[in-house]
């Protein structure tokens, strides 16, 4: 499938509007997801809004670890593998696009991906679930299971704990702060309007068919809504006859002072970035009591990472952070549209690095045009309230 | 884990963070009382920024510094360790627990030690004062130059131009003028509010002690003859590969240049905000002090078990240090059932907040006469304002337009922040330039958000953390 | 540089006289300083230099507040060279082109 993830190349950063598709569209969310979303639109001729939150949001744009991650993803559900090797495949062109339209260099590094074990354990969990994928896609699952010697052929670095790794040249990783920054700045090049320290407190549809959003700076009236509030769309999708439920998950992360290029491959839970530090984490817990940083976890995660680099036992971390990762009951997107309220739609998925091409291109055409296509139908929120009767 | 900590199995009664007039005020009225006292400082020698190194200053009895300085410095640190508090310096304290275990580099190892409960009195730092060239080699601050002056008797190279407004600029004026050392000139800058909109709260700044001490000053600069320019606009350090000159202009505008080898900046100082945010300490914004301070003890959101005292609690100098310091000291013990409630003590805790209302008041007068012109907090587009990641001002404000409405947004934009001093030198900059640009209070901007560790710890420290099953379920695939 | 950045010490050192070394040159020092001062009374005040200009770290404010004199000791880096007494035998190692890492 062909499928170029903005419409047309922008060059100079000008943007030719397609006349008679003028629409007030309003996306509630500022994020990587929102941002993404609102790009794509105001590039398909919406005239459009975004309210965000404040400074302080729990923004999980901001605590991003940066992967293009397709190897994890979608075991036993296909859809979600597909969904994303699409957007990696994606990638390069959507790079170029935004590098031209905003000079922000965003790093992107699409050389493969590693997952390391530190046990015969994770080993054997690995190697389980690519196996799972592999059988889903009918073997086109590019990936290699590596013993210590093969990884270290890779990664020279590590450490005698480990004990192998899962290698797929799917994967990649990019500067996700530079994404961020490019995003809002060519959505603002591109005439879009961004609203912050707008909470969105309820939306109300009307009979004449737009939504009345309720914000702290008064009332805002639009033709199509999109949710793309992370946690708060859980709130906010009742209101336009959607659904969407989301649980937070919180992950914690470390970045290390600016070392020497080490590191050729990013691997899952520790990357090189390319200013030299050293991002460390994947911890997943749903303790809302604990400190914004965990000093116990954070403790587990510098042991692993030593573990696997033991170069790493004298390097510093000059900061630490935490944040909530947006994930639904089956851990895939939920993308939906309202069938009671047309022109209201949700997106909700904790992979808005990697799903941006996606967001920016085929949500936004299922958007605009109010159809979902084939390639998305696996998304919809229906799958957590149907019964398996009836999906049959 | 990786076994290096040395697990000290001690539940201190208090544990104060830094040796200053605030933390040694404390430690003398815990211990004196019979609790459980440790006192953790960053520094070589207990005594703080103002009595850095008084116990062991290569000038004999107070030449040079200051009678004071080695007189109230002395009895100070003496005090302290006479009631029994241990006092463990070059101790880098880089996190605390919820549980109040607190997390330390000592001499190099990590250590930790736990608490009922945990005073932080970090003190203050220099107000960042970013100006074209402050990263050139020979400009620095004028504590950098009283620190290597107390410990060391060093001097840096001359000629030598000062730079700023506050008290610190004419107390090391009068150190240097006993001491021999050429000052060629001292550049005043000018204020954000003309002097005498202070003048109501001069009566109490009279009354306050500090008054004398600060005319003595003066007079000493005077006497000094060093050039003195007052109403300076503009400050820029100029030079190739390192400081050659400074270019400066006053009222009139006219560009005047100095050659020079060394410049010192001072803008007063700031409480050192890193730790007390981390550990979730809600923080106000001080108008008067231009500078974002710990909320009153009792503000909800506060962390149980946490004390907030003197500098680091909202600049007021070492006399209200010290004083805060007891009283902070008094409330802990009475906390712990150990006070003695007698007519005495209780006179004695009503004349210390008598003289602490009059010290805060005299303050005022000090914070109108001294807070920097706005023009010098907001600097100029091409100014670098993070050192650490070379982030200049217009890059600030063109990410506020763009819709960064605070610092944590522009930090995310552009990395102003995320270097190893972990925003310390740019962080009311950022602040102020956002509020600036958007039109809005520094109270509504707020602050850089900040994480622990608040300072960096190698992997291999916080790897010898000991860590519960859920934090290891936590990070442990499969 | 050694000439341009003379610091001066105006007193009688209290401490003995030590030898360190930094980025293999021995620098002679007094115990009781810091090694920051050491630094800079030697002649070699710089630090280390940033990416991705290269600009030359020296120490700032000797507080610990500005983070610009972090150097490696023994191995271990991002030591503050203002807050760390210099000892003997202390090997130092700047991140300037050339030296260290």
């Amino acid at each position: 499938m062909e499928h170029l993830p903005l419409p047309a190349a922008p060059g100079n950063g000008a943007v030719t509007r397609h006349p008679g598709t003028a629409a007030d569209t309003i996306v509630i969310g500022g994020g990587m997801v929102g941002a993404s979303i609102a790009l794509g639109l105001v590039l398909r001729g919406h005239r459009v809004t975004v309210l965000d939150e404040g400074d302080r949001a729990l923004r999980a744009a901001r605590a991003n670890f940066a992967l293009l991650w397709v190897q994890s993803k979608g075991a036993g559900a296909p859809a979600y593998f597909n969904w994303s090797r699409m957007a990696a495949a994606a990638w390069p062109d959507f790079a170029r696009q935004l590098e031209a339209m905003t000079g922000i260099v965003l790093h992107l590094s699409q050389r493969g991906g590693l997952t390391l074990a530190l046990s015969g354990a994770e080993m054997d969990h690995l190697a389980t679930r690519s196996a799972r994928i592999a059988c889903d896609q009918g073997s086109d699952f590019p990936h290699e299971m590596l013993d210590h010697s093969q990884t270290r052929a890779l990664l020279p670095a590590i450490g005698p704990d480990v004990v192998g790794a899962l290698f797929s040249p799917l994967d990649g990783h990019l500067n996700a702060l530079a994404l961020f920054h490019a995003l809002h700045r060519a959505f603002g090049r591109s005439g879009g309007h961004y609203v912050p320290a707008s909470p969105v407190r309820t939306i109300t549809p009307t009979k004449k068919g737009t939504f009345i959003l309720d914000t702290p700076h008064g009332y805002r009236e639009c033709e199509r809504v999109v949710l793309a509030a992370g946690l708060d769309n859980t709130r906010l999708a009742p209101m336009v006859g959607l659904h969407a439920p989301i649980t937070p998950q919180r992950g914690q992360i470390m970045v290390t002072q600016r070392l020497p290029p080490f590191l050729d491959y990013p691997t899952n839970a520790l990357r090189q970035t390319d200013n030299g530090s050293v991002l460390i984490g994947n911890s997943q817990d749903t303790v809302m009591t604990r400190q914004p940083v965990d000093l116990e976890i954070d403790a587990v995660m510098a042991d692993r990472a030593i573990r696997s680099f033991p170069c790493l036992q004298a390097a510093s971390v000059v900061r630490s952070w935490s944040c909530f990762r947006v994930k639904s009951p089956d851990g895939m997107p939920v993308y939906d549209h309202s069938t009671l309220w047309p022109g209201a739609f949700v997106a909700s998925c904790h992979s808005g690095v990697t799903l941006a091409p996606n967001h920016t291109g085929l949500v936004c055409d299922a958007i605009h045009t109010g159809i979902i296509p084939p390639i998305m139908q696996a998304f919809s929120a229906s799958r957590f309230t149907l019964t398996a009767a009836s999906r049959s | 884990m990786t076994s290096s900590g040395l697990p000290d199995d001690t539940v201190h009664d208090v544990i104060i963070i830094g040796a200053g007039p605030a933390g040694l005020g404390v430690a003398a009225v815990t211990a004196g009382a019979g609790l459980l006292t440790l006192v953790l400082d960053e520094n070589m020698h207990p005594g703080g920024q103002i009595y850095r190194a008084a116990s062991h200053s290569p000038f004999p009895q107070g030449q040079v510094l200051g009678k004071d300085y080695w007189r109230k410095g002395t009895r100070m640190i003496r005090r302290a360790y006479a009631s029994g508090a241990h006092i463990i310096p070059r101790a880098i304290v880089w996190g605390i627990t919820p549980d109040h275990v607190v997390m330390a580099r000592v001499d190099g190892q990590p250590r930790r030690f736990a608490a009922r409960c945990v005073v932080l009195a970090g003190g203050a730092m220099e107000r960042p004062f970013p100006i074209p060239g402050w990263t050139l080699p020979g400009v620095m601050t004028v504590g950098a130059a009283q620190t290597m002056l107390k410990a060391s008797g060093v001097v840096p190279p001359t000629p030598m131009v000062i730079a700023g407004r506050g008290p610190l600029i004419w107390l090391l004026a009068a150190q240097y003028r006993r001491a021999g050392q050429d000052i060629a000139a001292i550049l005043i800058t000018a204020a954000d509010r003309q002097w005498w909109k202070g003048l109501a709260a001069l009566p109490f700044f009279l009354l306050s002690g500090d008054a004398w001490y600060g005319l003595r000053l003066l007079a000493s600069a005077v006497m000094h003859r060093v050039p003195v320019h007052r109403g300076v606009m503009s400050i820029c350090a100029e030079g190739t590969a390192c400081l050659e000159q400074v270019r400066w202009s006053g009222k009139n505008g006219q560009d005047k240049v100095l050659p020079a080898r060394t410049l010192l900046l001072h803008h007063g100082v700031v409480p050192n905000p890193n730790l007390a945010m981390a550990l979730g300490v809600p923080h106000v914004w001080d108008r008067a002090q231009a500078s974002f301070r710990p909320a009153p003890a009792g503000t909800a959101g506060y962390p149980d078990g946490i004390v907030c005292v003197g500098d680091a609690a909202g600049i007021g100098g070492s006399r209200l240090a010290a004083l805060g310091g007891r009283m902070a000291g008094q409330a802990i013990v009475a906390a712990r059932g150990r006070s003695r409630r007698n007519l005495l003590n209780w006179l004695h805790s009503v004349s210390m907040r008598a003289r602490i209302a009059l010290a805060r008041r005299g303050r005022m007068f000090v914070d109108c006469m001294f807070r920097p012109a706005s023009h010098f907090r907001q600097p100029a587009d091409e100014t670098v304002i993070c050192r650490c990641e070379g982030v200049i001002a217009g890059q600030v404000r063109s990410a506020a337009r763009e819709g960064c409405i605070g610092p944590n947004q522009a930090k995310a934009f552009l990395r102003c922040g995320m270097g190893p001093c972990q925003g310390r030198l740019c962080g009311l900059t950022v602040s102020d330039l956002i509020a600036q640009t958007r039109d809005r209070d520094p109270a509504d901007v707020g602050y850089l958000n900040q994480r622990l560790p608040a300072r960096p710890a190698t992997l291999g420290d916080m790897a010898a953390m000991p860590a519960d099953s859920a934090a290891i379920r936590a990070v442990t695939p499969g | 540089m050694t000439d341009r950045f003379r610091f001066r010490r105006i007193v009688a050192p209290a401490g003995p006289r030590i030898t360190f070394t930094l980025d293999g040159r021995v620098l002679e020092a007094r115990l009781g300083d810091s090694v920051a001062v050491a630094m800079m009374l030697a002649g070699y005040p710089a630090c280390g230099s940033l990416p991705p200009t290269g600009r030359v770290r020296v120490p700032y404010c000797l507080m610990g507040a500005c983070h610009e004199c972090l150097v490696r000791v023994d191995g271990r880096s991002m030591h503050q060279a203002c807050l760390l007494p210099v000892r003997t035998g202390m090997c130092i190692e700047t991140d300037l082109e050339g030296h260290g890492s």
